[in-house]
């Protein structure tokens, strides 16, 4: 088990590498380089060559490479010519409400995704098992700006009991903001998650074991919550993890069409203003979350699986 | 026996739908079987024994019903109870162990909590009370040093093991009934034989009424006090062990028994039984068994074969065996 943790820990840390080297040259092959973004396309070669010199560009690849390095280590991530800032400080705040909002529709999304799955693993073939597949791919492929636009013109705009867009400044006031942006970035996702957990669940259903648990007189809640779900859950952990860039991608759009100030807000922002350093400083940071979500979902897998937590 | 039995069905019928018609699967089979006693219900593969069998659970596959008919157990109509009192019966008074030990237990729980979680239910154990009960359990199904080994889990036991086990789990709230479905056909033969103890053993002790479904005759002539051969959904012989092995009446029960290897006598040939059982969405007019039948005559085709002898000897055939003298 600490083996395989190990062995686990050090397959992401080699991703990491790979990422922020990967991030690295993609901030190098700006058209032109970065000095022309900032100068912008008309600037005299004099001026680009000056920025270059400023900002350290002139010097050697390898040599730029391992001061990306020093950087990030020190917790830099880039200046921002467009803003003035340094993109960590910008991006604190960005990042807080967008893990906010995002780790709500991920919950939000599970959550349904369970209890429909059962459901549905349960009925198979019946009808209302075939009404669950088919709303689910309604629900899967209605896009996050239609789904939303949606939901501010029936709630906030005729029923008027939510508001819009944008942030609250209270507690009560973030959650009100929080309602409808959650909804709509969850509904493709629980969608999704239920489709395939509803299939590892009926899968599960058919096995001897839930006709046994049947035939000691056990009521179906205590099958579906103490027998299928266990062991239907494992596949479904992966594809969660699996998943996250995908709710991040979401929540950009999700993002804008609320106006919720969170880092896909940002990326979306600052990627019309061609504002680069912030840019990657969001992209290293989504792929974090993705290596940091799938490692997570690969230990609480192996926590489960009986056959690896004895051996 | 002059007590009631604990099992008495009569003439059951199940029936399946499809596109809107119902096509009959079981029709009108009745048996009784008395405490420690052992009914073999035995056919080939699609005969309906093991669906008999889920009706007697209420266990019947979606799609399926029990059109007619009376399922009592310890004399109480069960057709007539709502189907959570009829799940309260399921492990009380019925248990059930099925064909494949390798996948009949939950793969992601340690033994002890599958052999007694009925029981927790039913009876309200505490922790402590309910290893206690799972220990005990596994000891009376034979498993060695059954105390280190109640926190492992299925796949830590072999095949056998893994069926004593859900024996235990059929037991764990003294049912008096078991149903065993083919409980040792994945099994090698020298485990098939230790099984077969176990279960005769367990019911000769508690006074189970055993309902025993193989396609293997060789398996029951030991321990059976009934036969009941199946095909194609309906009865053709119903007698007491004895008769029926001193001489089947019924030319199916006789391929049967003909289909069986002997030791003692490998001269003889195996005889084989040509042809396939009929699809049960289109069963054949007149006695089913017809199309195969080496004694069939034209009657045969047209009418459904009447029943000959008595209830220690029923055979449902135009032309059956002689009975042999006991």
């Amino acid at each position: 088990m600490w083996a395989m943790i190990v062995r686990r820990l050090s397959v992401s840390a080699i991703s990491l590498a790979l990422l922020v080297t990967l991030v690295f040259f993609m901030i190098h092959a700006t058209p032109g380089g970065p000095a022309y973004s900032i100068l912008g396309s008309h600037a005299s070669p004099q001026a680009v060559a000056a920025l270059n010199r400023q900002m350290g560009l002139d010097r050697p690849l390898p040599e730029q490479y391992l001061i990306w390095w020093a950087h990030l280590l020190e917790g830099r991530l880039g200046y921002s010519y467009i803003q003035h800032v340094e993109v960590s400080h910008l991006i604190g705040v960005y990042l807080e409400r967008t893990l906010i909002l995002d780790l709500a529709a991920l919950g939000l999304a599970i959550a349904v995704a369970i209890g429909v799955g059962l459901l549905q693993g349960y009925l198979a073939e019946r009808i209302g098992g075939r009404i669950i597949g088919f709303f689910q791919i309604v629900f899967y492929a209605m896009p996050v700006f239609f789904t939303g636009i949606l939901l501010i013109y029936a709630f906030s705009m005729q029923l008027d009991w939510l508001p819009p867009g944008g942030v609250g400044h209270t507690l009560a006031g973030h959650a009100r903001h929080l309602v409808l942006p959650v909804l709509t970035l969850a509904l493709p996702i629980a969608a999704g998650f239920s489709r395939y957990f509803g299939h590892q669940a009926r899968e599960e259903y058919r096995q001897d074991y839930v006709r046994t648990a049947r035939a000691r007189g056990l009521c179906e809640w205590r099958i579906a919550t103490h027998h299928v779900l266990r062991n239907a859950v494992r596949p479904f952990i992966t594809l969660v993890g699996m998943m996250i860039p995908v709710l991040f991608v979401g929540g950009v759009l999700t993002e804008s069409v609320f106006n919720y100030p969170g880092l896909g807000w940002l990326l979306w922002r600052s990627a019309l203003d061609q504002d680069y350093p912030t840019v990657s400083a969001i992209t290293l940071i989504i792929g974090v979350l993705t290596i940091l979500g799938n490692l997570i979902a690969d230990l609480l897998n192996s926590m489960l699986d009986v056959r690896v937590r004895y051996e | 026996m002059s007590a009631d039995p604990l099992v008495a069905v009569e003439s059951l019928r199940v029936t399946a739908r499809r596109a809107g018609r119902t096509y009959p699967i079981v029709e009108d089979v009745s048996f009784q079987i008395e405490a420690g006693s052992l009914l073999a219900l035995v056919g080939e593969s699609g005969c309906g024994k093991s669906l008999t069998a889920a009706a007697l659970l209420g266990l019947l596959p979606w799609g399926l019903a029990i059109a007619s008919g009376r399922i009592r157990l310890e004399g109480q109509d069960v057709l007539a109870l709502a189907p959570a009192q009829w799940r309260r019966l399921r492990g009380r008074q019925v248990g059930a162990v099925f064909q494949n030990p390798l996948a009949a237990l939950n793969p992601s729980l340690p033994i002890w909590k599958q052999v007694v979680e009925s029981a927790q239910l039913a009876f309200g154990l505490d922790r402590p009370a309910a290893r206690h009960r799972a220990l005990e359990l596994l000891e009376r199904v034979g498993v060695p040093d059954a105390a280190q080994r109640l926190d492992d889990y299925p796949h830590q036991f072999s095949g056998g093991m893994r069926q004593r086990v859900a024996i235990a789990v059929a037991l764990a709230c003294n049912p008096r009934v078991l149903v065993a479905d083919e409980p040792t056909t994945a099994l090698d033969l020298i485990t098939q034989a230790e099984i077969l103890g176990l279960l005769n053993r367990l019911r000769l002790e508690q006074g189970l009424a055993v309902l025993f479904i193989t396609h293997d005759l060789s398996l029951v002539a030991e321990y059976a006090d009934q036969v009941l051969v199946m095909y194609a959904g309906r009865v053709v012989e119903q007698a007491e062990a004895r008769r029926f092995f001193a001489g089947p009446r019924h030319p199916y029960s006789r391929a049967l028994l003909g289909a069986i290897p002997r030791l003692a006598t490998p001269e003889v040939r195996l005889t084989d039984i040509e042809g396939l059982p009929p699809n049960p969405l289109d069963y054949p007019s007149g006695c089913r068994f017809a199309p195969r039948c080496p004694r069939v005559i034209d009657r045969c085709r047209s009418e459904d074969p009447p029943p000959v002898g008595d209830e220690r000897q029923r055979v449902f055939c135009q032309r059956p065996w002689a009975a042999e003298g006991i």
